[in-house]
């Protein structure tokens, strides 16, 4: 290796560590900031959906109702955007603890809506366990008919 | 055999040392960030907080931290106390202020230990900070704090005890070393360690300290050991207190009671190999074979084989280095690079010894610290190799200096997307934890208030960001 390509392959060896250093900077000092720490504004149906109980939790916290249908966007629940109730969401995309959440939260779903809770349950793998712990929180049992 | 200069002159003398030390900087900039964008610990450092906040004063924390059946870590709680009463009402600010502190006086000591000279050395010393920030036992020093991290403050210690030893001699380093191995042992068992750094700098011929302070470094210790077992009688953790893992699963507390309590060596002795090789080879991990095992399911990841191949390569140079320095060590020509490594050596061996009892890769993270110092001594000839005329090897150089710094580079980088996706898993933490029914109200309202805070601090869910794209490549811890 002449003097000249030896300054070169060294100096190349130090481009990842640099690259890193740079893309590091650039995280923290804003142009890619964004890119890199992204949070999309959320609505409490949404969080759960998501399973982010954290988000849901301080949405409450902020005054979000949690009886209230809200949107959720595309291709969480279903391929286009849905507006559904965070009970409804909990049911729809995981069932279980976050039917939980969504009642310790303080769902008081009107008893409409609790029905549509049931009935979206209705097919889905965990439909038993849903409609279990829906019956728990509510005493209400599922109807018996979801068409 | 003179050396070609690299890059001279323009940056004049300085210019490789400030390289290293930018680089650092920039790292624990960025951890920092991410530090204080991130919720605080919960599991684990909840107890700790409602223990500070019940405790009268430090010295009574102290006082009931020193006689705890298995551990002696009275500083450590002594520490969080301390913490908390410069905030009682809202500690969590005091408590990440100390961990960015921490985590930024560890990467400008790494910096100084590795210390280049030329431009070969600052590429070397380069490398040797995305290794100290992508080893896997070093992720939890900076993703979580309990409610400080005191692996990470374990690592500061002996760090500073490291560049104590280096250099002229000076009382004040030799009190300070002291010091330092006094306030590690009262914190955490690996505070042993210090006294192996201390001690083996002086063994490998530093001569900052003197013989004489680590002969009072020793009687510290002796009298740790006497206070430890005979005195407080507070003994070690007993065998059935941690879940880890063994082979390819992994053991709960009560399985690994049925399995070796009739006989613990087995157990103890896997530990001390798996520790080693998991620093060494990144395998395994928490004490199970994970690559193994998904290597029978079919799927290793590709960020596996990254691991893998990364330390396989920086393993082989350190060996190999620490063989001429062993070799030269004898013949009482060692240089300042080959007690770097020997040191290093020292450590990590002392550090899988202290291993026995159960595995986590943080438990090894001193030892991946001076890992990673010793990889800089050991790659710093590499890079001189391509400085060398003729050819003699440098395209080999090149080319082994090339790929270790691309491998360890993404492994420092999957430390950053890491620390984003355990954000999100703290925070997850704190929305769905429960306080017990036994717990006052007084608590219940301080754990709400905490969980406000954790709660309130804005970070991406996974789903929102590029996380799918890059587990394939990189770790998400």
């Amino acid at each position: 290796m002449s003097s000249r390509s030896s300054r070169t392959a060294l100096a190349i060896c130090a481009l990842p560590p640099a690259a890193l250093a740079v893309w590091l900077l650039l995280v923290v000092t804003g142009p890619l900031q964004r890119a890199f720490w992204t949070i999309e504004p959320m609505t409490l149906p949404e969080a759960i959906a998501l399973s982010d109980p954290a988000t849901a939790r301080w949405l409450v916290l902020q005054g979000a109702d949690v009886d209230a249908p809200d949107r959720v966007r595309a291709g969480v629940l279903e391929a286009g955007a849905v507006r559904v109730t965070p009970l409804e969401a909990a049911v729809r995309s995981n069932g279980g603890e976050w039917i939980d959440l969504a009642f310790a939260l303080g769902a008081n779903p009107p008893s409409g809506n609790l029905q549509r809770a049931y009935c979206l349950a209705e097919g889905l793998p965990h439909q038993a366990d849903a409609w279990r712990r829906l019956a728990a929180h509510t005493g209400v049992p599922p109807p018996d008919d979801c068409q | 055999m003179s050396l070609e200069p690299i890059l001279p002159s323009r940056s004049g003398p300085a210019g490789p040392a400030l390289t290293v030390f930018a680089l650092a900087g920039a790292c624990a900039l960025a951890l920092s960030w991410c530090i204080l964008r991130s919720p605080q610990t919960l599991h684990d450092s909840l107890d700790q907080l409602l223990a500070s906040r019940q405790s009268p004063s430090v010295w009574a924390t102290f006082q009931n931290g020193l006689y705890q059946e298995g551990y002696f870590r009275p500083l450590r709680v002594a520490q969080a106390k301390a913490a908390f009463d410069l905030a009682p009402e809202d500690p969590v600010p005091v408590y990440k202020s100390i961990h960015v502190a921490l985590t930024c006086t560890a990467f400008l000591l790494f910096a100084a230990l590795v210390r280049p000279r030329s431009w070969p050395e600052a590429v070397a010393g380069a490398v040797a900070i995305t290794i100290l920030m992508g080893h896997h036992a070093f992720f939890i020093l900076v993703a979580e704090a309990y409610p400080i991290n005191h692996f990470l403050e374990m690592v500061v210690l002996a760090l500073g005890a490291a560049l104590a030893a280096r250099g002229a001699r000076r009382l004040w380093k030799e009190a300070a070393m002291v010091l330092a191995l006094a306030v590690a042992l009262l914190t955490l068992e690996s505070g042993v360690i210090v006294w192996v750094v201390a001690a083996g700098a002086w063994a490998v011929g530093w001569r900052g300290v003197s013989g004489r302070a680590i002969a009072v470094a020793t009687a510290v210790l002796a009298a740790y050991m006497v206070f430890r077992f005979g005195v407080a009688d507070v003994g070690s953790p007993g065998l059935g207190e941690r879940a880890s893992g063994f082979g390819l699963e992994r053991l709960e507390a009560d399985e690994i009671v049925a399995r070796f309590g009739g006989n613990p060596w087995p157990f103890f002795a896997y530990n001390v190999a798996s520790a080693l090789s998991g620093l060494l080879l990144s395998e395994p991990r928490h004490g199970t074979w994970m690559v193994v095992r998904r290597w029978l399911a079919g799927d290793v990841a590709g960020w596996q084989w990254i691991n893998l191949a990364a330390s396989l390569l920086v393993t082989g140079v350190v060996v190999a280095a620490a063989r001429t320095a062993w070799a030269r060590a004898r013949l009482r020509q060692a240089t300042d690079r080959d007690r770097l490594i020997l040191l290093g050596v020292a450590v990590v061996l002392a550090n899988a010894a202290l291993s026995f009892g159960y595995l986590k890769d943080e438990v090894m993270s001193l030892a991946s610290t001076f890992y990673a110092a010793a990889a800089a001594a050991a790659l710093s000839p590499v890079a001189e190799r391509l400085a060398r005329r003729p050819a003699g090897g440098a395209y080999g150089a090149a080319a082994l200096l090339l790929v270790v710094s691309l491998l360890w580079t993404s492994r420092a980088a999957s430390t950053v997307y890491s620390l984003r996706s355990f954000a999100y898993r703290t925070q997850v933490d704190w929305g769905t934890y429960e306080m017990p029914d036994t717990s006052s109200p007084d608590e219940r309202a301080f754990f709400d208030q905490l969980r406000r805070d954790a709660i309130g601090r804005r970070v991406p869910n996974p789903r929102d960001t590029d996380e799918r794209a890059v587990q394939g490549v990189l770790e998400i811890k």
